[in-house]
């Protein structure tokens, strides 16, 4: 059933672009954004009753390009290098506590929806994304249960082809709001959500273990149009 | 125009709705103690003790990237073998499944896995037997030593020996001190110690019986004596050295009234705790240490929390072990001060290991204070197979209090297949150590370390279910052990330095031991 209303949803869209397309003349724009990321990452945590999960900040660039059907249509594609951070603790050891850093490229393509005046005009944007697991570094400390020393470290964790899953890819929206500057030149600003469907684990056991990451974007961003 | 736009919007946000689907995991339940929920199927089900197994193991071992290495597809041994358990299952009363059935079908699914500690037990619900199996057992019979290091000890019996010109003297006499809290070394002492023990009790029995007119209290002890010795004839025959201590401690409280000489409760703590002892000055001024377990911390650190101190009899084993200690270590002491040791071999040969603390009075009491950096070890941090801590240095404890540091004369390690864990971290440093050498043969193989399931929740892994109360039970290490050039010698053991095969004949003969020899010409000739 979710198949067949994707699909009917999917012809509707792209019927509705078409048409939209014959309506008024289109405009390019090319842009770069910076900003933060808020990542929380997702698993089951089972019976290891005290460990927790926590976001944590990271950062964000890319550079970003855009066509406009008309002026409340477009289709914007982005690469970024983005980052989805978070932190691992534990509530009853304090010793064992861990900030994970995982670097992404990311290219999200999504349908542009935008309205207001010529001046400011408020954006919406909808579509999906694919990115690459570039690489991942945590530090902290853990806790070596036969001396009962904490130990205190900071290193890359090499990649598992077996259990690493470094292809992504989710959906993502976003809303924001532009600035024209002037003939040629805007700033926007942006909160973005990247929601991963994809799990960072490949299922390499008959126990199926998903983990995903959340990711939640701030960003402002300085577009040329032409 | 608007109307599409709201069109558009709604069609876009249906598709991501009907796409964003995640995937639930399975959800895990953990095996670390007695428990209802996870145990009830392994009770009356081959199938459900499989499943026990298998996802225990699952969670909580710590060498699947190793096993994977070594060719194991652990999702394949489910596969396989849960529809075996499940024909077993519906076999029934009718044609019940035996032990040596269920061990076979245990030996085919445990058999590939490398860490040299893990047992597995199970209860066959069909004849209420425990069945244990010990995938190391397999790999250790295929040495060209395993008959060897399981059926010996060694022993001084040639070096003590004075016409032999092994030792070192002092007033004419051997330095040599051996001592055993072993519990099959007290009952031997009490059952084939003369005038104590068993051989009083037979004397008595036959005194009493030779007299003209025994006196009343006589006849009494004489018929308890007799039955006394019918019992103690039990305990002497059973293999199970721990079982028939519990006995006779509760046959010595029983007969207590009879006063037979010798014949004192042991101490339970030696059940878990007894160790055999031998120290020797050698000649050449080597500092000679076997023991047979790493159970040292329990005599020195403080021995109240593993003892009745307060039974003089305890005590004074207690302290014997310690003086043996101490003997070795002080000659050490002040021999490397005087500049005269000529150097240190300790015995770990046949020893399976025990506290990780007895390093400090043993290598540890050789090298500076601080700990020993011998490799790295990881914990589980999590229920999949691959969630793993960092790598932590794996520390080796050396001595805190001020002593010789021996690094100018050589250290050498005795080792054969029966030297397991901790004799194995002992080694593992030895072979660091600039001066240390290891002689004999390839050590066991277990060398990734173990902790009670009171600590379960330190790791989140360790034993599955309670021994002798749950119907499967694993013993399981929590950590993985690497060498400091990240090898990981699970299942194969530490290579010797030099290998020499012991001479059995000649040890059976007159007590020559040719890996200590060899050790002895080490030392004393530099190769």
């Amino acid at each position: 059933m979710k198949k067949i209303i994707a699909i009917v949803a999917a012809v509707l869209l792209t019927t509705l672009a078409a048409e939209a397309q014959t309506e008024c003349p289109a405009s390019w724009r090319v842009g770069v954004t910076a900003g933060a990321t808020y990542n929380v990452h997702s698993m089951d945590l089972q019976y290891l009753n005290d460990f927790k999960l926590e976001g944590r900040w990271g950062a964000t660039i890319g550079v970003t390009g855009q066509y406009n059907f008309n002026d409340w249509l477009g289709v914007r594609a982005d690469l970024n290098w983005t980052q989805k951070n978070y932190r691992k603790h534990r509530i009853m050891l304090d010793e064992v506590d861990q900030k994970y850093r995982n670097d992404y490229l990311q290219l999200p393509v999504m349908a542009s929806f935008s309205f207001g005046s010529e001046k400011w005009r408020g954006f919406c944007n909808l579509g999906a994304y694919a990115g690459y697991w570039l690489s991942r570094h945590y530090w902290g400390s853990d806790y070596h249960s036969f001396v009962y020393k904490e130990y205190q470290f900071d290193e890359k964790i090499e990649m598992n082809s077996e259990r690493d899953q470094r292809w992504d890819c989710g959906l993502v929206g976003g809303i924001g709001l532009e600035y024209l500057v002037c003939k040629h030149w805007a700033v926007q600003g942006e909160v973005r959500y990247y929601y991963s469907t994809t799990s960072t684990q490949k299922q390499y056991m008959r126990i199926k273990d998903y983990r995903y990451n959340n990711t939640t974007a701030v960003q402002i961003g300085v577009n040329y149009l032409f | 125009m608007k109307t599409n736009k709201i069109w558009m919007i709604g069609a876009a946000l249906l598709i991501m709705l009907t796409t964003a689907c995640r995937e639930e995991s399975d959800k895990l339940i953990t095996y670390d103690h007695n428990d209802i929920l996870a145990f009830n199927e392994a009770s009356s089900s081959f199938a459900g003790k499989f499943k026990v197994t298998w996802n225990g193991l699952n969670q909580y071992y710590s060498l699947w990237d190793y096993e994977k290495e070594q060719g194991l597809d652990w999702d394949a041994v489910y596969d396989e073998y849960l529809p075996k358990f499940e024909e077993m299952d519906n076999r029934g009363t009718d044609d019940p499944v035996t032990d040596d059935e269920m061990e076979e079908m245990m030996r085919k699914v445990l058999s590939p896995l490398h860490d040299g500690h893990l047992a597995v037990r199970w209860k066959n619900h069909f004849t209420e037997n425990i069945v244990t199996y010990d995938p190391s057992n397999d790999r250790i019979a295929l040495r060209d030593d395993a008959k060897i290091a399981h059926s010996y000890t060694p022993s001084l019996m040639y070096y003590k020996d004075l016409a032999h010109d092994e030792v070192m003297t002092k007033d004419g006499q051997p330095i040599v001190m051996e001592y055993s809290t072993l519990c099959e070394d007290l009952l031997n002492d009490f059952f084939y110690t003369p005038g104590k023990g068993m051989k009083w009790i037979t004397a008595e029995i036959e005194r009493i019986e030779s007299l003209t007119s025994p006196t009343d209290k006589e006849k009494s002890d004489c018929k308890h004596l007799k039955e006394l010795a019918n019992e103690l004839e039990d305990v002497e025959s059973m293999g199970d050295a721990d079982r028939a201590t519990q006995i006779y401690n509760n046959l010595s409280e029983r007969y207590a009234i009879l006063e037979v000489p010798g014949f004192d409760v042991i101490d339970p703590g030696f059940i878990d705790y007894g160790v055999k002892e031998k120290f020797a000055l050698l000649k050449g001024n080597i500092a000679y240490f076997y023991f047979s377990d790493f159970s040292l911390t329990s005599y020195i650190d403080p021995p109240s929390k593993f003892f009745d101190l307060v039974n003089d009899v305890t005590r004074n084993h207690v302290g014997m072990i310690k003086k043996v200690w101490l003997s070795w270590f002080n000659t050490i002491q002040e021999l490397h001060k005087k500049g005269t040791l000529g150097g240190v071999i300790i015995d770990v040969r046949g020893n399976g290991g025990g506290f990780n603390n007895d390093s400090k009075y043993v290598v540890g009491a050789l090298l500076p204070s601080g700990g020993f950096q011998y490799g790295y070890c990881r914990f589980k941090r999590g229920t999949g197979r691959y969630d793993y801590s960092s790598l932590m240095p794996a520390i080796s404890m050396t001595m805190d209090d001020e002593h010789e540091i021996v690094d100018d004369r050589p250290v050498v390690l005795l080792t054969n297949c029966g030297s397991v864990s901790m004799s194995e971290v002992t080694a593992q440093v030895v072979r660091l150590m600039k001066n240390g050498t290891i002689i004999g043969k390839r050590t066991h193989g277990g060398l990734c370390g173990l902790q009670s399931n009171e600590l379960f929740s330190l790791n989140y892994s360790g034993y599955i279910g309670v021994e002798n109360v749950t119907p499967v039970y694993g013993y399981i290490p929590q950590l993985a052990s690497f060498t400091m050039d990240m090898e990981q010698l699970e299942g194969y053991g530490i290579e010797p330095n030099i290998e020499v095969d012991l001479n059995t004949e000649q040890f059976d003969n007159n007590g020559r031991d040719s890996q200590l020899d060899r050790a002895l010409q080490f030392i004393r000739n530099g190769n």
